[in-house]
């Protein structure tokens, strides 16, 4: 038992062991074409004892390799001819180091040019074992430039426009379990790059049973108990977390494992959801997410178009208005006219009546206003918090609130606004929080 | 000036080169070159056209740059909730056992010494570390329950009791520093060592300001209070943000800001002419230094100006009425104190100043803490409830955060001899006490609970990043996406912790 562990441990150096004849190979490319020009000639002298090198590293890459081949799950024609190269590079090495040995050059010398096109060629040989290798390791696709050329889906712009499989499961399942499972390395016969492929399943039978979980082999794997042979990821892998767990399941449940599906046509359960959106990178932190879905709960009037008209804000702004972002999407805003501040309300009324809807948060305190000003004040129906404290307004502003349904607290202190007016205030409309008092005045 | 900078220019000086030099730092130099060489490389390799554009974009923009536009540009994250905040940091370390945390069973443990499986082996102060025994003492202060939130103050804050309904209380607040300066670096800049931005600069930073006659970051420091520990002008700086975003402190006393009247003999008629000619030098000498503090510079007497007129009429307590001064308490009518500060906040409020910070020293009470306590209570009380009152009755608790609270706790055990009508009380940075009230925040509502010696927190601990992330919050900022890029690192005012206290927002 022991010894096929050590055999195993060996084998699984092999990966590392090659890259010594590699390092060897490429200082003994060096020292040869060096070796032309005079200054560096006696680099030469090295190469013999290199050669001897790279056949004895050669040599061990060879025997670990051969002994990973046993134990490991790999496609056999690619093994077998990247085994070939390596033991052809073995012998050519042996060669090389006979060639270069003093008891030959004494017998016969070969030119300088054959020889070092002998090793060009070896580098060659190498190149290719190598690229064998890699494809071994990390499947035949993992270095081509089709990955260079491969479109990438673009990111959706919401959670309701994302494609559960295309755009969520496909990426999760290739980060987490493509490494081995793709269409050049297939471990088990499985391949996850494609739901067809999946359905299709590997060595123990399909993968995906839609709608039945508890007969998906992909479940049941990722679900065993890490200490399990069967268990996957295998080989000590990071598992998948209970999230990821969670929301596989449930699009082999719930979504019935099928392609083409927008997250708007099915029914999301809250926690799904937030897993979903953390999978598409679309979550800000502490769950206060940037996303349409949070935004109706945060209360935002519906029906509006994403951007305020901003050259009205702009006209605003020349006239003496503070205008201040409450958000970007939609943009909300919070319009405050400072004290004192003289403006022509006739001249401003369409820039004003462009931005009502957009507007939240109005603040027109202190600016001598009366009812005549204000003829646009109930086109702004999405006002959230209204403050219009010291001006001389009375009771005939009330009808001009009546619209402002959402309107939650409203400022009047300093006002003319009788009791019976604050009483009909109150009592009608949503207001929560009417501010009223009469500073006294030295 | 100009004459002895040409002399100087080396041979081979050009415009063109000097600006360059000056704008491509070292950094800058290699991650361009860096990334250009690499990205030029890989699209020769993939012989296509599929990477032309982004590798011109990656040679000629100032990757940097953008990124910090970009972060700017997406604040506000959410709907803030408040668009103010005054804050006023009571420096030294109130304790919580004669004001908020109310532990009647400490009554009968009077001089017994701290129980061990309470400690748990808690470091200490050096100042306590070395006592023999540390005997328990309960508040000799009195509470009583007020408000229809039934909730327990100490007799010495009778003012605080009546607004108690507009207070969210917070028992559970612990940091990291058990030493003042440490403490209150920690509280106002989110990292114990001086240097980074102070959490005022940081959101004028991030949301600008709302009035442009005065600065988004006022100070004020009381003068009647002890100053038994120092407080820094580094406390309210804008650390590596641009210098305009600093805390402008006002004096304490008649004058708030100096030197606003015109000279004898001037009458100030061509001051703006004046400021835009010098405007116009600094900019022509900043083309080639592009210093930012040049910038700042010009920004900040330009503000210089506006506040002239601005400040005499925000500063003037003149126009207040009688009932004013009487509500803020009898010091109000002395410029300066921490009343006379409290009208000038509610003045600075109205006027849409962001970010108002009062400090009232005097709290580090390590020995007679009863007489200290009354003085310090007596001297704030009154004014700190009338400053919510005002806000109330004039509707700017609506959208005003108040926030009250010093840099750490006090312990349960007396340092230093225990009488029966006197003891001290040592730094406990495991909890402490400290409230918000206003625009967000629940009224009436007490969050966290401490055991029966308020010495270690039993449910809801608050870190102060986690306070600093819902102050982020409240103003519409996401903590963790407010970001500044400084000496090759990103920094945020919570480092890389905090989470909003969902449990107090309204």
């Amino acid at each position: 038992m022991i010894l096929l562990e050590i055999s195993q441990f060996l084998g699984r150096l092999h990966p590392l062991i090659v890259h010594l004849p590699i390092g060897i190979l490429f200082v003994i490319l060096l020292f040869e074409l060096l070796g032309y020009k005079s200054r560096y000639s006696y680099l030469r002298e090295g190469i013999p004892l290199l050669s001897w090198l790279l056949f004895a590293s050669t040599l061990f890459a060879g025997i670990f390799g051969y002994i990973l081949s046993l134990d490991g799950d790999y496609p056999g024609p690619l093994v077998s001819q990247h085994q070939w190269a390596g033991i052809i590079l073995c012998i050519l090495a042996l060669g090389m180091a006979l060639l270069q040995s003093d008891w030959l050059q004494q017998k016969r010398r070969l030119p300088v040019f054959v020889q070092t096109s002998l090793w060009v060629v070896i580098a060659l040989l190498t190149t290719y074992a190598g690229h064998q290798g890699g494809s071994l390791t990390h499947g035949e696709d993992y270095l081509s430039l089709e990955v260079l050329r491969e479109q990438q889906r673009p990111k959706p712009d919401s959670i309701e426009a994302a494609l559960l499989y295309e755009d969520v499961i496909q990426p999760l399942l290739i980060r987490r379990c493509g490494q081995c499972h793709n269409e050049g390395k297939k471990k088990g016969q499985l391949s996850v790059t494609n739901l067809a492929k999946l359905l299709k399943g590997g060595k123990t039978g399909p993968a995906l049973v839609p709608g039945d979980p508890e007969k998906s082999e992909l479940i049941h794997r990722i679900k065993l108990d890490p200490s399990d042979e069967k268990f996957m990821p295998t080989d000590g892998k990071t598992p998948l977390t209970a999230e990821e767990t969670t929301l596989l399941t449930w699009w082999v449940k719930e979504a019935g494992a099928a392609e083409g599906k927008s997250l708007a046509s099915l029914e999301v359960a809250p926690e799904i959801r937030s897993i979903i959106a953390k999978q598409l990178g679309m979550e800000a932190s502490n769950g206060i997410a940037a996303t349409k879905e949070t935004m109706e709960q945060l209360n935002i009037p519906a029906g509006l178009v994403e951007k305020a008209d901003s050259t009205a804000i702009q006209q605003l702004k020349a006239a003496g208005f503070m205008v201040r972002l409450l958000l970007r999407e939609p943009e909300l805003l919070d319009i405050t006219l400072p004290e004192g501040t003289k403006v022509d309300w006739k001249a401003l009324e369409p820039s004003l009546g462009s931005l009502s809807k957009h507007t939240i948060w109005l603040n027109l305190g202190g600016n001598n206003l009366t009812e005549n000003e204000l003829q646009v004040l109930p086109q702004f129906t999405n006002l959230e918090k209204l403050r219009l404290h010291n001006n001389p307004l009375g009771d005939e502003i009330l009808p001009k609130l009546e619209p402002l349904q959402r309107l939650e607290a409203i400022n009047l202190v300093g006002t003319r606004i009788t009791e019976a007016g604050l009483a009909k205030l109150k009592s009608a409309g949503t207001i929560k929080r009417v501010y009223y008092w009469e500073p006294s005045v030295k | 000036m100009c004459d002895s900078h040409t002399s100087q220019k080396p041979s081979g000086w050009s415009p063109d080169l000097d600006q360059l030099q000056k704008q491509l730092d070292r950094r800058r130099f290699l991650t361009r070159t860096a990334m250009g060489l690499g990205s030029i490389a890989l699209g020769s390799l993939m012989g296509n056209t599929l990477l032309g554009k982004s590798i011109s974009k990656i040679a000629t923009e100032d990757a940097s740059l953008s990124l910090e536009q970009e972060i700017l540009q997406a604040i506000p994250h959410l709907v803030p909730k408040a668009k103010r905040v005054v804050y006023l940091f009571m420096s030294g370390g109130p304790s919580q056992f004669e004001t908020f945390d109310y532990k009647p069973k400490l009554l009968d443990m009077f001089g017994q010494p701290l129980p061990d499986s309470v400690r748990q082996g808690q470091r200490l102060t050096g100042m306590s570390a070395g006592q023999a025994i540390l005997p328990v003492v309960p508040s000799i202060y009195k509470f009583n329950q007020y408000g229809k939130s039934n909730t327990w103050v100490s007799e010495l804050l009778p003012h605080t009791a009546q607004v108690v309904d507009e207070l969210c209380i917070i028992k559970s607040m612990y940091s990291e520093a058990i030493n003042h300066d440490p403490a209150i670096t920690f509280f106002q800049t989110g990292n114990q060592l001086p240097g980074r931005p102070s959490i005022g600069s940081w959101i004028s930073y991030g949301l600008g300001t709302d009035n442009q006659n005065l600065p988004s970051f006022i100070v004020l420091v009381s003068k009647n209070a002890v100053k038994d520990q120092p407080l820094y002008a580094r406390l309210w700086g804008n650390g590596f943000l641009a210098s305009e975003h600093q805390g402008v402190q006002f004096r304490a006393g008649k004058d708030p800001v100096l030197f606003l009247d015109n000279p004898e003999g001037y009458d100030g008629e061509d001051r703006e002419e004046m400021l835009q000619s010098l405007k116009e030098l600094n900019t022509y000498q900043n083309e080639g230094n592009k210093d930012p503090e040049v910038e700042a510079r010009i920004a900040q007497y330009e503000m210089a100006y506006r506040m002239q007129t601005s400040i005499p009429e925000v500063m003037s307590v003149k126009d207040e009425p009688d009932e004013v001064f009487e509500l803020y308490g009898p010091d109000s009518r002395d410029p300066g104190t921490y009343a006379a500060n409290c009208i000038l906040a509610r003045k600075l409020l109205e006027k849409d100043v962001k970010f108002v910070q009062l400090y009232h020293q005097g709290w580090d009470h390590h020995g007679s803490l009863p007489a200290g306590m009354a003085k310090q209570c007596k001297d704030t009380d009154q004014a700190t409830a009338a400053l919510i009152k005002d806000l109330k009755r004039r509707g700017l608790l609506e959208d005003t955060l108040v926030i009250w609270g010093g840099e750490f706790g006090r312990t349960v055990y007396s340092q230093g001899k225990l009488f029966p009508d006197n003891y001290g009380r040592d730094h406990h940075p495991r909890n402490f006490a400290m409230w918000m009230a206003g625009a967000g925040v629940k009224a009436g509502f007490s969050y966290g609970e401490t055991d029966d010696f308020s010495y270690n927190i039993v449910k809801d601990p608050v870190h102060v990043h986690d306070f600093q992330a819902t102050l982020l919050h409240l103003m519409g900022i996401d903590h963790e996406r407010f970001t500044y890029k400084f000496q090759g690192r990103r920094f945020r005012l919570t480092d890389v912790h905090g989470k909003v206290i969902k449990g107090i927002l309204s």
